[in-house]
């Protein structure tokens, strides 16, 4: 199950996948155990990824954790924010 | 030096989505990714005077965009031509639409940024042409451009690198027209052969060595002479006579060797030459500043050098 973290503003980690998603016309629905990469999200769709998860949700993201493991589903990096935030 | 922390971040970005299977991806993805992409890492917001035009070219018009700083429209300034990277099958006026302000704004200069066909459509030598042509059309209308002749520059980065410093030969050989400066930023001089650092830094640094076989593949046609000096400039015969250069090549850029030997051949050929090399940097990075603070600082010192030798 997704955790469902949200910002002040409401926003999930789902949302912040679908907007790449919709950027790069991927027409499947963000279902919280997906692979990410299976999907079709690429190197560069990655760099968006982190780069909102940082803003949309306040956290640094350590390079340490900026991994194919962390950002493998919206669970994942559900899983890390959470961390992150503790 | 190590890898820059920020540009080691950014890598990592990149390289958590494992090694990506090229042969998937058209021409039109990649140009929309690299759009993304270079508005998410460049800076936003910088403050510059800019209008689209076209000049007549070969293959139809080639649309550009000429960047004047704040407050200079009426004067009579330097200039810059702008030949973007993107291996000649992506890239374009809007994806470095960010960096060539920063130029203007840097160099106190004008900037014309050229649209220059793209392959597969255009294959090579369409660029070249397309590059060249524009560089005459706007040399001899520098007055209505309000562009100084004699101050005028030739710049690209990664293959505009090359386009640029293939167009000071060609107007060498023509006899005309005049160039003051080419201006190199990690470019593309050798596509016959993998250097060391193209070995080195095959893959994890951003400008993969499959990503370099799969714009080749668009951009030449099949049995095309890679040593062709126009797409390998390193390997042409004669360097002598070229506009002063100004080379900047990143620690991390599997182009780093390449480029420093274009600038050693350069220099050897009598022509004077300004070699940087970025520390801790990677492909890219000048245009990175939106996630690569030192990009900013290269940027000063990149306009910096474009006074000194623009004035």
């Amino acid at each position: 199950m997704s955790v469902g973290i949200e910002t002040s503003s409401n926003v999930t980690v789902t949302d912040v996948v679908r907007r790449i998603f919709d950027a790069r016309a991927i027409a499947r629905p963000v279902q919280p155990h997906d692979d990410l990469r299976e999907a079709g999200l690429t190197s560069l769709d990655m760099v968006s990824l982190v780069l909102s998860v940082e803003s949309e949700f306040d956290v640094k993201i350590p390079e340490r954790d900026i991994t194919p493991t962390n950002f493998r589903s919206v669970v994942t990096i559900e899983t890390l924010i959470a961390r992150l935030r503790r | 030096m190590p890898l820059d922390s920020h540009a080691k971040k950014l890598l990592e970005m990149l390289n958590a989505a494992g090694a990506a299977d090229l042969s998937r991806v058209s021409p039109e993805q990649m140009r929309n990714d690299f759009q993304r992409f270079a508005t998410m890492v460049g800076v936003s917001g910088v403050a510059v005077d800019a209008e689209d035009r076209e000049l007549p070219g070969q293959g139809g018009p080639i649309p550009i965009r000429v960047y004047t700083p704040k407050g200079s429209g009426g004067a009579t300034l330097p200039a810059l031509i702008y030949f973007h990277g993107g291996g000649g099958v992506f890239g374009s006026i809007a994806s470095h639409d960010s960096f060539c302000r920063l130029l203007a704004n840097a160099g106190a200069c004008r900037v014309v940024s050229v649209g220059y066909r793209l392959a597969p459509e255009h294959k090579f030598p369409a660029a070249v042409g397309d590059a060249f042509a524009a560089t005459c059309r706007i040399a001899e209308h520098a007055r209505e451009f309000l562009i100084d002749p004699r101050r005028l520059a030739l710049v690209g980065d990664s293959i505009g690198g090359g386009l640029a410093t293939t167009v000071c030969r060609m107007a060498r050989d023509a006899g005309s027209p005049a160039i003051a400066l080419q201006l190199l930023l990690c470019p593309v001089v050798d596509l016959s052969r993998s250097s060391d650092t193209r070995i080195a830094f095959a893959s994890g640094y951003f400008l993969s060595e499959a990503t370099i076989d799969w714009t080749v593949k668009h951009y030449c046609a099949p049995g095309t002479d890679l040593a062709d000096p126009r797409i390998s400039p390193l390997l042409a015969d004669d360097l002598s006579g070229l506009p002063p250069a100004q080379v900047h090549t990143a620690e991390f850029d599997p182009l780093r060797s390449e480029g420093a030997a274009y600038a050693d051949r350069l220099q050897r050929a009598g022509v004077a030459v300004r070699h940087s090399c970025h520390a801790g940097m990677i492909h890219h990075f000048y245009a990175m500043g939106g996630v690569i603070p030192y990009a900013r600082l290269a940027v000063a010192e990149i306009g910096a050098g474009i006074k000194s030798a623009l004035g």
